[in-house]
């Protein structure tokens, strides 16, 4: 495992790379403008903590305000690291299913308040008699297709029977409902709020079912970064599910309000033509599903032009800006997958190291 | 490359070893175009240490690289070194090249969501995998195909008429596209015989990219 713990108070020159690092004055305002954006709506964030997997990063956005109080969590070992590092609240927005699993949720249930997210009558089944043998209660919400036509219900009647299925079990306790979505490209902010109310009123149809069959729905849970701003909009929902927000990605350069926090530091190891810098950040650290390439920052006339596993290839028009040794910060394109490929972040602030964190969920795959 | 190889040579603190050469090329391309370019690179560099060795400077090492060129380099004089890696656990992406290597290492997922006919999903996506160079494959099931991965989701199809019948928790199998990129996502390999867990192998380089 990678430690690497730069003093605090370091020179970002002085750090050795490739490293993981995070602008905190940025990743604070992105904080606070989830703060502000739900401090009086009845719509708050659960920030989902597949992004960062670290619950430092997690505490500073609860304690920043507009939060739930708890995380989203994409699978049970996720929930296990937040759970050791002091979370108390969470939501996994997946189906837990295997029985092994089942069994550490239960477990998790014990000293926090968990949620996980079905669309089946036999794993509700079996939620309830692993919880109730334990004598623990687990918070049910039914996952909702609304276009991604992954996990979820795809029609409302089966949203009411799953609701009144596990309303009637014991150690499961029904909540509410909850559903992703996504937009391709870089939409504009029209767009997003055309899509985005069209997606989530599904979700509000299964609720609305679910309430005139008299049982309470506590739990409306939608969205993504990409509809922060238009959740607490729709009446009904109560929790939006948002990851990228915090570090960014140059994938959701359309969501304008947030900076990008999030960088990989690299230097220039070879410099073999003109023209050409090769640095020592590679796919492995970077991350690029599909082809999705890193995007450079702060840099004028250099792009990036390719990947090698522990290698980049920097390319530019005219003079190559970059000499040897010099150092350089690249913007992943899928921040979360990135994220998962390090074990600490740098916390820097006016060009110093002013924090270490340990990604602590890291390869948290089960 | 002589003035640099002399200026290792005369140097007090150094010693000069010799030439490597790093061949990152696509190895799901055709098979002979492929060979025909990598037997140039190390050809030149096999020139290159002529050249050296034409003006006093010894030359002990020259390594060349990848997997694709395991059987290539044991057929050219001068080639003292193979740097492969791939070929130990083995991969989708090396092995239309290299048949006789045998993928080893797979991930397992499991089926989470049966959310209607003809479609399930699966705990592992692409987060999971390391998919950098692309989509794992299915292992062992004609009858499924992997539609997308999302970033901790997977999801299979099959046709409305194949007799596909999956449960929850159903294991399926897949191999990585590219197995670097997938052992780097990993703390441990869980290393089985006869269908069995024989011993659990821990990664100990993951994530020491300095």
């Amino acid at each position: 495992m990678e430690n690497y713990r730069p003093l605090i108070g370091t020179d970002i020159a002085d750090l050795e790379t490739p490293c993981l690092i995070v602008d905190i004055d940025l990743l604070e305002r992105n904080y606070q403008i989830i703060a502000d954006t739900y401090r009086d709506t009845e719509c708050k964030m659960r920030a989902h903590i597949k992004n960062l997997k670290s619950p430092p990063l997690a505490h500073m956005q609860i304690r920043a305000g507009g939060t739930v109080g708890g995380v989203c969590a994409a699978k049970v070992s996720e929930a296990e690291a937040m759970v050791d590092g002091g979370i108390d609240d969470i939501l996994i927005p997946n189906q837990v299913v295997t029985p092994d699993k089942i069994k550490r949720l239960c477990s998790l249930a014990r000293q926090a308040k968990m949620m996980v997210a079905a669309d089946n009558t036999d794993n509700l089944q079996a939620i309830s008699d692993v919880a109730s043998e334990m004598g623990v209660s687990v918070g049910v919400v039914i996952e909702v297709d609304t276009q991604m036509e992954r996990a979820g219900i795809r029609a409302t009647e089966q949203g009411v029977v799953l609701a009144k299925f596990a309303d009637s079990l014991p150690g499961v306790d029904f909540k509410g409902v909850m559903s992703h979505q996504t937009l391709p490209g870089q939409p504009d902010r029209e767009t997003r709020f055309i899509e985005g109310p069209r997606f989530i009123q599904k979700t509000l149809d299964v609720k609305d079912a679910i309430e005139a069959e008299g049982i309470a729905v506590e739990v409306v849970s939608a969205g993504e970064s990409w509809t922060y701003d238009i959740c607490p909009t729709i009446p009904g929902v109560t929790e939006v599910e948002g990851g990228t927000y915090a570090l960014m990605s140059h994938a959701y350069a359309y969501m304008e309000d947030f900076e990008f926090a999030g960088k990989i530091l690299g230097t220039v190891t070879s410099t073999p033509r003109p023209g050409v810098a090769i640095g020592d950040t590679g796919s492995r650290c970077l991350a690029s599903p599909s082809g999705v390439l890193p995007e450079i920052y702060g840099v004028d006339g250099v792009r990036v032009d390719s990947l090698g596993a522990n290698h980049i290839v920097l390319k530019s028009d005219g003079q190559m800006p970059l000499s040897l040794g010099d150092k350089f910060e690249l913007i992943s394109g899928q921040q979360d997958i990135m994220v998962n490929r390090w074990d600490q972040f740098i916390g820097v602030r006016d060009g110093k190291v002013e924090a270490v964190w340990d990604i602590t969920a890291r390869g948290c795959h089960n | 490359m002589l003035e640099l190889a002399q200026a290792v040579a005369q140097s007090d603190a150094l010693n000069f070893g010799g030439l490597m050469t790093l061949d990152d090329s696509d190895p799901t391309g055709d098979a002979d175009s492929l060979e025909n370019q990598s037997r140039g690179r190390i050809q030149q560099t096999l020139d290159a240490r002529q050249q050296l060795e034409d003006a006093g400077i010894g030359v002990s090492t020259v390594a060349v690289s990848g997997t694709h060129c395991y059987k290539l380099a044991s057929e050219m004089p001068g080639v003292t070194e193979v740097i492969a890696g791939a070929y130990a656990l083995m991969d989708q992406r090396h092995g239309s090249l290299s048949p006789a290597l045998q993928p080893s290492a797979k991930v397992m997922a499991a089926v989470t969501s049966l959310p209607e006919p003809g479609t399930a999903i699966l705990d592992t996506g692409r987060k999971a995998m390391g998919d950098d160079y692309g989509f794992p494959v299915i292992e062992g099931r004609d009858d499924l195909d992997v539609a997308s991965m999302s970033a901790e989701h997977g999801k299979l199809l099959w046709d409305d008429g194949a007799d596909v019948t999956l449960a929850l928790g159903d294991r399926i199998w897949f191999t990585p596209m590219d197995i670097g990129a997938c052992v780097n996502v990993y703390d441990y390999i869980q290393a089985v015989r006869g269908g069995k867990l024989e011993a659990v192998l821990a990664i100990s380089a993951r994530g020491l990219y300095r």
